[in-house]
């Protein structure tokens, strides 16, 4: 140990020796003539450049080098964020839901459709409940493409009351006059509903004017429908529409082609 | 009858700033004679690059010439000059790498490629020819160390400044400059090998 820190001493020694003997720098023979220049000057001998100059001094390039780099990175975030996507201001960013809030199902303010065979649909129009839209005979069902068998039952809803029941089956008869017979039954077990049960008799005893609405017309808006749609000119109501017709036209086929199987009875 | 004052040659460096503040230019002139040399040596070994040092030098006195009257005679006059010059060099040699850093004509950071210039014969140091390229080897050791160590070494074994003078100089403790120290003697030791077997 004793001999480490000796041969460390020696070292020392030997090292100070060496760089104490090293020969001194002396300052150059003009020196303080030029020092006396430059305090006489009044400055510290700096040269004055140009404020291009200074700009565009070697010590400056790092910060602009480093503020060239911010541009670029803050210009190509903008192009992105911005035109990209065609928002022009913060507000615009607001305004866009969040994620919250587009998982939350909306249900859309749309006007209810109310769908039927009166006045307004032979005018070609479709009547909304909030407000009137044009007919549009793409979203209809072509008239080509519309079986003899719906027409005849466009015919048959236009053919007056009376009519259509001499026309009916007579098992139809059958069950309505059972279904009259029982009228009066549910007359004595609901009194409250007799003027319900029979307006015939009570207009007949009270004297006062049949003013009930036509028969056919009164059917006619009994077939009034409710449609929700989801927007107004979405391809997916007009499909649904056109899809809801077709299943329509087919039950009435399947209806008119039961009805042609059974044998109407002789008279 | 007035009190005589000491001519300016027999002043202490405390006597002459105080003249020098007092408005005496020639007390100036004295200061400049006196601590040129010391100064010079200093910051040529601490860069290694004579007219760095040099104008480093001069940026010193211009600097005491502008602010004599920040100096105040709590502190020796030489630590203050020797802090002014130390702290001069430390943001030379920080300007020197930050240029380096971004040179294209520098090689890599790190690599010691500093530019070693013999001093100039028209200002011979006070040795003969034949010590040149031992100052050479010299200069080269103490270039290649940590600068926070070559301060040091320089203010204490070339400088030959006391730990006390040394730590109001550079502001550590005297422990940290003894740490310091030691490890770049310990460095030079190994660099100098060669020359210390001799």
């Amino acid at each position: 140990m004793s001999d480490i820190s000796h041969h460390s001493d020696e070292g020392d020694d030997k090292l100070r020796k060496v760089l104490r003997d090293v020969p001194t720098v002396n300052a150059s023979p003009d020196f303080e003539e030029r020092l006396q220049r430059r305090i006489n000057e009044g400055g510290s001998g700096k040269k004055v450049t140009s404020i291009f100059g200074q700009l565009l001094a070697p010590r400056r390039i790092p910060v602009f080098a480093y503020s060239l780099l911010t541009v670029i990175v803050v210009g190509v975030f903008s192009y992105y964020m911005f035109f990209r996507t065609n928002v022009t201001s913060v507000d615009q960013i607001r305004q866009i839901p969040s994620v919250d809030e587009k998982a939350k199902p909306t249900v859309p303010a749309v006007p209810q459709l109310q769908q039927g065979i009166d006045e307004s649909h032979s005018t070609g129009q479709v009547i909304f409940k909030d407000k009137e839209l044009e007919y549009k005979p793409d979203l209809a069902i072509p008239l080509k493409t519309q079986s003899k068998v719906s027409q005849e039952y466009k015919r048959k809803i236009d053919q007056p009351v009376e009519e259509r029941d001499e026309a009916e089956r007579p098992e139809d008869k059958r069950m309505k006059t059972e279904a009259q017979q029982a009228a009066p039954m549910r007359e004595e077990v609901s009194g409250s509903q007799v003027e319900k049960a029979a307006p015939t008799q009570m207009l007949q005893q009270t004297g006062a004017q049949d003013i009930t609405v036509p028969m056919k017309k009164q059917h006619v808006q009994q077939r009034t429908y409710n449609y929700s749609v989801q927007s107004q000119h979405s391809s997916a109501l007009s499909d649904s529409l056109r899809k809801d017709s077709l299943q329509r036209v087919q039950r009435e086929v399947q209806m008119l082609q039961q009805k042609a199987k059974v044998k109407k009875p002789d008279h | 009858m007035p009190e005589r004052r000491p001519a300016l040659r027999e002043q202490s460096d405390e006597e002459l700033i105080a003249t020098f503040q007092q408005g005496t230019v020639e007390a100036f002139n004295q200061i400049v004679g006196r601590y040129k040399d010391q100064l010079m040596n200093f910051v040529f070994r601490y860069l290694g690059d004579y007219d760095e040092a040099d104008d480093i030098v001069q940026e010193v006195f211009i600097r005491v010439y502008r602010n004599k009257h920040a100096y105040k005679p709590i502190a020796k006059f030489s630590t203050w000059i020797y802090t002014i010059a130390a702290n001069l060099a430390k943001t030379q040699l920080r300007r020197r790498k930050r240029h380096a850093s971004f040179s294209f004509h520098r090689g890599k950071e790190g690599e010691n490629n500093h530019d070693y210039s013999i001093p100039d014969t028209r200002y011979p140091a006070d040795g003969q020819a034949e010590s040149s390229l031992k100052q050479a080897i010299i200069q080269k050791a103490l270039d290649s160390i940590n600068p926070k160590y070559r301060e040091v070494v320089i203010l204490s074994d070339i400088q030959e400044l006391s730990y006390e003078e040394i730590c109001q100089i550079t502001g550590l403790n005297i422990g940290t400059i003894k740490s310091r120290l030691s490890r770049g003697r310990a460095k030079l030791q190994i660099l100098l090998k060669s020359l210390l077997l001799e």
